[in-house]
């Protein structure tokens, strides 16, 4: 079998029930190709071997014995901040819980219970905060297309290994850019959901106002199962919405024809002109799958920008408040930079943010979503950066070459609206990505889009560019 | 008190291990976003709510 890299969660997983393969045999291929992806990108925090093949086997035993779930045998990885029984997440950092889990969280539970398997812990940024794949403390994480380039973060190590075709699928998060940069970096896609519709319980905390657990996969259709187990109320996390999960994948077929996607074009031509050539091209691909081409405003982009910092840099510094005062050393400098400037903000005007909210979400909805279904915006400023480009360590510039990736991402976060991402058609080149923003819990729409767009853009397997 | 702790007492954050310039770029940060929350309070009606913003969510889902 040769094209396991190839394949989506979906297909693997009916392959593996329908025993055209079995689970063990595509763990340990799986496990093959991590080691492989590893050696090129840095992805691995943990390979889990053995516990991955024991699964892998009592997989292939509930299947010859009538029993699968969705995603029974299929091996898949994820960003190491979600928390597992008995273990202890690394985080991506020096500094660590003491003690191992109790329990797994919500999102690991609902793959294990759907029959997944997790056969590694994946590198993310420090503590996931930043948008790079830079990471002090494990080591950069490297582009699987060219490993000179940043993956993005903060769930580089997912989308590595994504981009790969070690794994189809894994779970990271989105704070400011985290899902979105990194999807894009590498030419895959991800879903980042409206704020609240997956839980995040045993998820380690950035800014649990901002935060929200997706996924990175290939295959449109992945983003669409996986999203489907593991959104939904939570009584463990009650910020989890209680609106109804729809079938995802009964709605990827949905038809697309006469939907209207919006581009500020006034916001749009502050990215590099390639960037804008990109945003062209994937608009292209969507008029072609039979959308409309709008246009909308964000007018209040940079004032939103402001606020979602607001939020941000206080909420994580809170979240910090005892390993900056006791462990400053033993951050790495951008994220020890970033936790101390949250600090400097004072309360009235973190305050003032978080009331805004709901006034500034109101007011997008209106006026920027008023003619369209979709707003279409660049993921990344600018073409793929290097990595010594933004080795810009905790110093003066870190804050304006962090705001210029995250530029067209982090105000998202404020708003808490869904995102899907999907890579620009390469032709050769290097990756990029636009993002397709949707209202309150239209995840189902945006994907219906995306597997409308992976007809005409399918997926690719990411190697070295000579 | 340390001699650090002597030289930043009444800076904010005194407690953190911060130089010089990190705290001035820190504050010249604070400052640009202070900015921005001064005009956006001046236009937030009184009755404006943290818990507005999962209640707009709630109430644009889409269908």
């Amino acid at each position: 079998m040769t094209d396991l890299d190839r394949l989506s969660a979906r297909a693997l997983a009916k392959r593996i029930q329908d025993k055209k393969i079995s689970s063990e045999e595509a763990t340990k291929s799986a496990l093959g190709r991590l080691t492989a992806c590893h050696d090129v990108t840095n992805c691995v925090i943990a390979l889990e071997a053995e516990e991955a093949l024991a699964g892998a086997k009592a997989a292939d035993a509930a299947i010859a014995s009538g029993k699968a779930g969705p995603l029974t045998g299929v091996p898949l990885a994820h960003k190491d901040m979600f928390n597992r029984t008995g273990k202890i997440p690394s985080w991506g950092a020096k500094i660590r819980a003491e003690t191992p889990a109790r329990e797994d969280a919500t999102p690991i539970a609902r793959l294990k219970t759907a029959g997944a398997l997790q056969i590694a812990a994946l590198h993310l940024t420090e503590f996931a905060y930043g948008p790079t794949g830079h990471n002090y403390v494990l080591g950069h994480a490297r582009n699987p297309w060219d490993p000179t380039r940043i993956t993005g973060g903060s769930s580089s190590g997912t989308a590595a290994a994504v981009a790969y075709g070690a794994i189809p699928a894994g779970l990271g998060s989105d704070t400011a850019a985290s899902l979105r940069a990194p999807a894009a970096c590498c030419g895959v896609t991800s879903i980042k959901p409206t704020w609240g519709r997956v839980s995040r319980a045993g998820a380690m905390p950035l800014s649990p106002q901002l935060d929200a657990v997706g996924v990175v996969a290939r295959h449109v259709e992945d983003l669409a199962l996986m999203l489907g187990l593991i959104a939904g109320a939570d009584p463990r996390d009650p910020s989890a919405a209680n609106t109804p999960v729809p079938d995802y994948l009964a709605k990827l077929e949905a038809p697309v024809k006469g939907l209207k996607v919006g581009l500020d074009e006034r916001l749009a031509s502050e990215a590099h002109p390639d960037v804008q050539r990109m945003v062209d091209v994937a608009l292209g691909v969507l008029t072609k799958a039979g959308l409309e081409r709008g246009a909308c405003t964000f007018s209040d982009w940079q004032t939103i920008d402001h606020l979602t910092q607001l939020v941000q840099l206080p909420d994580a510094a809170a979240v910090h408040g005892n390993y900056i005062r006791t462990r400053a050393k033993d951050y790495g400098p951008q994220v020890r930079s970033r936790v101390e400037f949250g600090h400097f903000i004072p309360a009235v005007d973190h305050l003032v943010a978080t009331r805004a909210r709901g006034t500034y979400l109101e007011r997008v909805l209106d006026q920027t979503f008023k003619d369209i279904d979709v707003a279409i915006l660049p993921v990344l400023a600018d073409p793929l950066p290097t990595i010594a480009e933004l080795d810009v360590g905790g110093g003066p510039k870190l804050q304006a070459a962090l705001g210029r990736l995250v530029k067209f991402l982090r105000p998202i976060n404020y708003l808490g609206l869904p995102v899907l991402t999907l890579p620009v058609p390469r032709n050769g080149g290097l990756p990029n990505g636009i993002q397709l923003i949707g209202k309150p819990f239209a995840e189902g729409l945006l994907m219906a889009i995306g597997q409308a767009y992976q007809r005409e853009v399918p997926p690719e397997v990411a190697r070295p560019i000579a | 008190m340390s001699q650090r702790q002597d030289q930043t007492s009444g800076e904010p954050a005194s407690y953190l291990e911060m130089t010089k310039e990190q705290r001035e770029n820190a504050k010249a940060h604070a400052a640009l976003l202070s900015g921005t929350a001064a005009r956006v309070a001046v236009e937030l009606p009184l009755t404006a709510d943290v818990d507005d913003f999962r209640r707009v969510l709630a109430a644009r889902a889409a269908r």
